[in-house]
């Protein structure tokens, strides 16, 4: 089948050494009404069909940006007004088709507060030409929650350099924003369980230093500290802050004294509490230890 | 060609093509004839006089892809006695010589 109609096909493509022509023409009929000739005009129309064809394709990298880049873009003029949004922004804004935002401010869809500091910021970068890149602002909007976004604010200028208004484009980084809340809540909430916890340790370590023994027997048994035959002078310093670790030292006899060092295997309050078992039992033991071996 | 101006339409209307870079074509239907202007020759890359005025000699001419649709224009605008305005694309011969 061929083509029919008078409009040109719209992908008539230029290749190299070709060139387009236009053509047009009027019938004239014979004395029996069939037509006889056809008369016409012919042009080149090649670089205004380059340039057309061009301009589509620009045209459909713009459109293919604004339709389906999920980050909502803006063009504004010098009054902050929205000349071109894409299809992600109108849908943040809970509109169907981009010409509902056309002509309407960030007044129209954001709380005051935002779009006063919207409006000065655009104002900033008109005045001065500097840009705004990568700043993470809060969205606050009179019928939901908060929102967060970074964004990026360019001045926009004509072919001249003159600025003309500003253009920008802008992510949702809220969910981000929210896991990030979400870690420092948990942040906070562990390093106050773990201050607790080292002062439950700190009280365990203090109490197990006072279950050390503070005084040590005499020998013999009736001399007074002073005059004992034997002193002892015990240095215990726990690997963590409490250890299982723990010594005694008990007389026997006038001549025996028993020197108790406990070693236990692991560390911390679990060992602590499994020596402290065995050191409650010890004394029960004390009248059958003769020596090391048979104790 | 006199350079002495004598106004008339037909100066006129030369004027118009000239300036608007425009050739003139005239198709006998019956015969297959079709007859360009110099600047004709010179649209489609072709001598001047050069072409051979034969209707599929001008319809070889065009773009593989086109040559068809514009033969169907020709043939409704002859059936149906309707003026044409219509785009297609032309590939010059290599020697720009003789049809």
């Amino acid at each position: 089948m061929h083509r029919h109609g008078h409009t040109v096909p719209s992908d008539l493509a230029v290749g190299r050494g070709e060139h387009v022509m236009r053509m047009r023409s009027r019938p004239y009929r014979d004395d029996n009404a069939n037509v006889s000739r056809i008369v016409g005009v012919a042009w080149d129309v090649t670089e205004r069909r380059k340039t057309e064809l061009s301009l589509a394709k620009e045209r459909n990298l713009l459109k293919t940006l604004m339709d389906t880049l999920p980050h909502a873009i803006y063009f504004k003029d010098l009054d902050s007004r929205f000349v071109a949004v894409s299809r992600a922004l109108t849908h943040s804004f809970g509109k169907t088709d981009p010409v509902e935002i056309i002509g309407k401010t960030d007044h129209d869809f954001f709380s005051t507060e935002h779009a006063e500091g919207a409006l000065a910021d655009e104002r900033k970068i008109i005045r001065t030409g500097k840009p705004i890149v990568d700043y993470e602002e809060k969205e606050t909007w009179p019928d939901r929650d908060d929102t967060w976004v970074s964004i990026t604010t360019m001045p926009l200028r004509d072919a001249q350099g003159k600025i003309i208004g500003t253009f920008g484009i802008s992510r949702d980084i809220t969910a981000k924003k929210r896991a990030a809340e979400k870690l420092a809540q948990l942040t906070e909430e562990l390093r106050a369980k773990n201050e607790s916890l080292e002062q439950d340790l700190e009280m365990a370590r203090e109490l197990q230093s006072s279950l050390l023994p503070q005084r040590f027997p005499n020998f013999p048994h009736h001399a007074n500290n002073e005059n004992s035959a034997v002193h002892f002078y015990p240095f215990f310093r726990p690997s963590m802050i409490v250890s299982g670790d723990f010594f005694d030292v008990f007389d026997i006899s006038d001549e025996k004294a028993g020197l108790f060092i406990c070693d236990v295997m692991g560390h911390g309050v679990r060992a602590a509490l499994v020596a402290r078992l065995c050191a409650l039992s010890l004394p029960n033991c004390v009248p059958y230890g003769q020596g090391p071996v048979n104790f | 060609m006199s350079n002495t101006y004598r106004d008339s339409e037909g100066a006129r209307v030369s004027l118009a093509l000239s300036a608007a870079e425009m050739g003139t074509w005239n198709l006998d239907v019956s015969a297959g004839v079709i007859w360009w202007d110099d600047r004709m020759h010179s649209l489609f890359g072709v001598a001047p006089g050069a072409f051979s005025r034969n209707y599929e000699d001008f319809l070889a001419l065009l773009h593989d892809e086109d040559g068809e649709r514009i033969r169907d224009e020709f043939d409704r605008a002859a059936a149906a006695c309707t003026a044409m305005d219509t785009q297609f694309r032309v590939i010059w011969p290599s020697d720009g010589a003789s049809m």
